[in-house]
């Protein structure tokens, strides 16, 4: 199952326990506590289901949603 | 290249991808190891290093080419570092290819008897050969056979040009163009961004407006001086870490998450509150710091560049005994979070404290379908003490590394501490996160038990005695002994006790009787000790002679006019000598019992202190006796002040074991243990350099512990001469005993528990301490309180005794040892200032 922007921003806000209105699509991530171990759980989990190929470096290298979602196939 | 090599059909050796001839300035992160000064960064300490366990076929000049490629690709790796006029440039190097200096060792170890311990070895010598950094290249490969299926690889790179990370970058690509080569097919370009865009950032982030932030958030969050570390002191870092390996299961881990997730916190949470906590309790400090790595590579370019970037950064604590784990979760959280916002910004000192790494990334690696698994050799200079925690590739759990400096920890401990850790996590994830972490001690269920009974396992069943006696009956059964020697008069048994009887027949008429109190306010003499043994004859307990239940005051004219108003009897009056020598010279009748108080040391104007009952001073001797081995043919110098407990116990000591007690005749106690042929002492230990004289066999030194220089000093001039230490004072009098032994180095042990005595080193939680780790001396007691007047508040509730009992709290901060010696730590040493601005980076792998 494709991945959507909607899906991408709640598995964010999970992984950083807040509220996915809370993340928004155009800051880095890290400023809202996002760690090589939350990016590790993002890319297993997204692998398991949902079948993608991202590595840690493609998701570190830009930490944002809107930087993200071309990577991970999402759309909007 | 071999000719072997050149034979396959290699697609070429890749791009040269070397810097500029004028080179490039260094980052602040290149920088920080270039200045280092302790280890220089010439040392060997600063290699860091890992090897790849590889299971299966592999072609040795296939993966000689692979890592020719790669080495070339990354142009971080093909430099030397020289000062210049501009300062310090990395500067670029000739690569030469495999077989013609390419920096490689190769062998095959599998006819040695032991091929990875023979292995181990080769790679720790090449551990120990520095690089040239002036000539570079800066890193070196080994490629060792172990097996026929088997092989093992290790790089090691300086750490001025890579750090963890970048490892991992090179163990990735060097798999993929060693698989593209046996497949004969392109690797395809390198992967890695160039050191010059790693410069350029580092230098475009130092003028930055967010440097200035960083810096301020720095200024206003950084390290305590005086963070404490679980060694107690520093020393300069070492060449090799010593390293304690253990493994979480599949299970552990699980629940280690799953406590993670009831916090609302990630697992590296779980682990660094776990760290903070345990530090705290093994150092008594409500503050810690641990040393956090950050990679610091996220969002930018360094992602995809194989270089030295990483930082450490304070992480602090506070931790109460109140605090919940839950809590201490989110402070490792909120802490990590800021942290990470200014992760790029260099402190001045590097952070010397124990550091937590938590590796999350996947290293199953395989190379043309043969599997490996990563081991880390060495993570730069050892500092203090690292954890790293990896996530094990094959999702069996987690693999723990306690790292440490071998100056400051030895095996054992390291152990020991690696123990407690994995045991405090599963006892973390079994209890409820909420609940205030007071109950929670950092020894194991199996310490906790060596340290609560096996340790104090000091009953002994007494026979129940006064203390006057066994003095009774020495003085039947040997009455021509001597038993008092002033001088040249010496006093036999018989005639001491003759003297005493007298004095006590008449105090007992004056209402001296067993439950009464009498005080004695001679000055030491021999009138003086007839006195201290009339009033224990009667029945009555020693007191002061301002106790205001004292039933009358034995003394003499001159100090008789400056007492308030109360019984005297004076010694000096010719009524009350006839009346005394009226009497006749046997014991007097009473019905004392070893329960009945026998010494007060607590009374003051107003108030009458409690009374050590005859029992527990009895019981006291007896252990004393047996410990020092007092006998008949002993004198034992009585020279304490008059009044005071010690001297009454060097009065009843040897009396009740039948020795001769001598009172001295002037100051010099040198003086009088040579001329009177004194073979004890009891003493303290500003008294132990003034000790000396042919017939002196044993010493005892009461009190709180000599120095080592003050025992070694004493060994020194005394050879011949046993020094027996007895700690305590007031309520811990007697409370353990060691013999010293020539020979014994670091901390003067205070020694064993006395018997029926119990001691206990506990943390702030007044939880127990585990042995090596410094606590807080309890002295529980089965004998009943000592009653010292200053005593109350320092009593408390004894949890590990019968119910209803209690501890008394010395302040004395001490700890066991492994096999159950009490010590007190040796004063903590001032951080050399080099030391501590050199106790930088341990760890080499770096997360989050």
């Amino acid at each position: 199952m494709a991945l959507t922007l909607e899906q991408i921003r709640a598995d964010v806000a999970d992984v950083l326990g807040e509220d996915p209105a809370d993340i928004p699509d155009d800051e880095n991530l890290v400023d809202y506590g996002l760690d090589s171990v939350r990016i590790m759980t993002l890319v297993e989990r997204w692998r398991r289901d949902h079948g993608t190929e991202v590595t840690f470096v493609d998701l570190a290298e830009k930490p944002a949603i809107e930087e993200w979602a071309p990577l991970l196939g999402a759309s909007a | 290249m071999t000719t072997t090599a050149l034979e396959r059909p290699v697609s070429g050796s890749g791009p040269d991808r070397r810097l500029a001839p004028e080179g490039l300035p260094l980052t602040a992160a290149q920088s920080a190891v270039w200045h280092a000064r302790t280890p220089g960064p010439g040392s060997p300490a600063w290699a860091t290093a890992e090897y790849l366990d590889i299971r299966g076929e592999l072609d040795p000049e296939l993966f000689a080419q692979a890592l020719y490629r790669v080495a070339r690709e990354a142009d971080t790796l093909g430099v030397r570092i020289a000062d210049t006029p501009a300062g310090p440039r990395q500067l670029p190097v000739d690569i030469p290819p495999p077989g013609h200096g390419f920096p490689l060792h190769t062998a095959d170890l599998r006819a040695e008897r032991d091929p990875m311990g023979a292995a181990h070895a080769r790679m720790r010598a090449d551990l120990a050969v520095p690089f040239d950094l002036a000539r570079g290249p800066l890193f070196g490969h080994g490629l060792l056979r172990v097996g026929e299926q088997r092989w093992l690889w290790s790089q090691r790179v300086h750490h001025a040009v890579l750090d963890g990370y970048g490892h991992s970058l090179l163990a990735r690509r060097t798999a993929d163009v060693y698989t593209a080569l046996v497949a004969g097919t392109d690797p395809g370009p390198g992967p890695f961004g160039r050191l010059a865009a790693l410069v350029e950032e580092d230098a475009a982030y130092r003028g930055s407006a967010a440097h200035d932030r960083d810096r301020e958030h720095w200024l206003r969050h950084a390290a305590d001086d005086d963070a404490p570390t679980l060694a107690g002191r520093t020393a300069p870092p070492s060449g090799t870490a010593l390293r304690s390996t253990a493994h979480l299961g599949t299970e552990e881990t699980a629940r280690l998450r799953e406590l993670a997730a009831s916090v609302r916190a990630t697992w590296p949470d779980v682990l660094f509150a776990a760290q903070a906590l345990y530090l705290s309790r093994a150092t008594g400090s409500e503050r810690v710091t641990l040393g956090l790595p950050m990679m610091g590579r996220m969002g930018s370019v360094a992602l995809r560049i194989p270089g030295m970037v990483m930082n450490v950064l304070p992480l602090r604590f506070t931790v109460t005994p109140d605090t919940t784990f839950a809590e201490l979760a989110h402070q490792a959280d909120l802490g990590i979070r800021a942290a990470r916002r200014h992760q790029r910004h260099r402190p001045a000192e590097p952070v010397r404290a124990p550091q937590v790494n938590v590796m999350p990334f996947d290293y199953g690696l395989t190379f043309a379908g043969a599997p490996s698994t990563a081991h880390n050799l060495s993570g730069g200079p050892a500092a203090d003490l690292t954890v790293s925690v990896y996530d094990r590739a094959d999702g069996t759990g987690l693999r723990v590394d306690h790292d440490a400096n071998p100056a400051l920890y030895d095996a054992r401990e390291l152990a020991a501490h690696q123990r407690r850790f994995v045991d405090l996590l599963a006892r973390l994830a079994d209890g409820d996160p909420h609940r205030p972490l007071a109950g929670l001690g950092i020894a194991t269920d199996e310490e906790r038990a060596r340290v609560l009974t096996e340790f104090n396992d000091t009953a002994v069943a007494l026979p129940p005695t006064t203390l006057i006696g066994p003095v009774e009956a020495r003085a039947a059964r040997t009455p021509g002994a001597p038993a008092l020697v002033h001088g040249d008069l010496t006093l036999t048994y018989g005639e001491l006790n003759a003297r005493a009887s007298r004095l006590a027949r008449h105090l007992a008429g004056l209402g001296v009787r067993p439950g009464a109190r009498a005080a004695v306010a001679l000055g030491l003499s021999v009138r003086e000790t007839v006195a201290v043994l009339a009033v224990l004859k009667a029945g009555g307990a020693l007191t002061g002679p301002d106790d205001p239940a004292a039933v009358c005051v034995v003394t003499d004219a001159a100090t008789s006019r400056t007492l308030p108003d109360v019984l005297v009897v004076d010694l000096d009056d010719p009524a009350v000598t006839a009346a005394v020598a009226g009497q006749p010279p046997v014991d007097p009748g009473r019905a004392l019992t070893p329960h009945h108080g026998a010494y007060s040391a607590g009374s003051t104007g107003s108030t009458s202190g409690t009374l050590v009952p005859h029992a527990t001073l009895d019981g006291g001797l007896r252990w004393l006796s047996d410990r020092c081995g007092l006998t008949a043919g002993d004198r034992v110098l009585r020279h304490a002040e008059a009044g005071s407990e010690a001297s009454l116990r060097e009065l009843l000591w040897p009396l009740r074991e039948g020795a001769t007690v001598v009172l001295p005749e002037n100051g010099d106690l040198a003086r009088t243990v040579r001329e009177r042929g004194v073979t004890t002492v009891r003493c303290d230990r500003s008294q132990l350099a003034a000790l000396g004289g042919s017939s002196l066999r044993r010493v005892v030194c009461e009190g709180d512990a000599p120095s080592r220089e003050a025992v070694d000093a004493f060994h020194r001039a005394l050879p011949d001469v046993a020094l027996h230490l007895v700690y305590g004072a007031g309520e811990a009098a007697g409370a353990a005993h060691h013999r010293c032994e020539p020979g014994e180095r670091g901390p003067v042990p205070l020694g064993r528990p006395a018997w029926n005595t119990r001691l206990y080193v506990l943390d702030a939680a007044l939880q127990p301490c585990p042995p090596g780790v410094t606590g807080e001396l309890y002295v529980a007691a089965d004998r009943p309180a000592h009653g010292h007047g200053a005593a109350g508040e320092h009593l408390v509730g004894d949890p590990f005794g019968p119910p209803g009992g209690r501890m008394y709290r010395t302040g004395t901060p001490a700890r066991w040892t492994a096999d159950g010696r009490l010590e007190r730590p040796a004063p903590t040493t001032p951080a050399s200032a080099d030391a501590a601005a050199e106790a930088g980076r341990t760890a080499l792998p770096e997360a989050p």
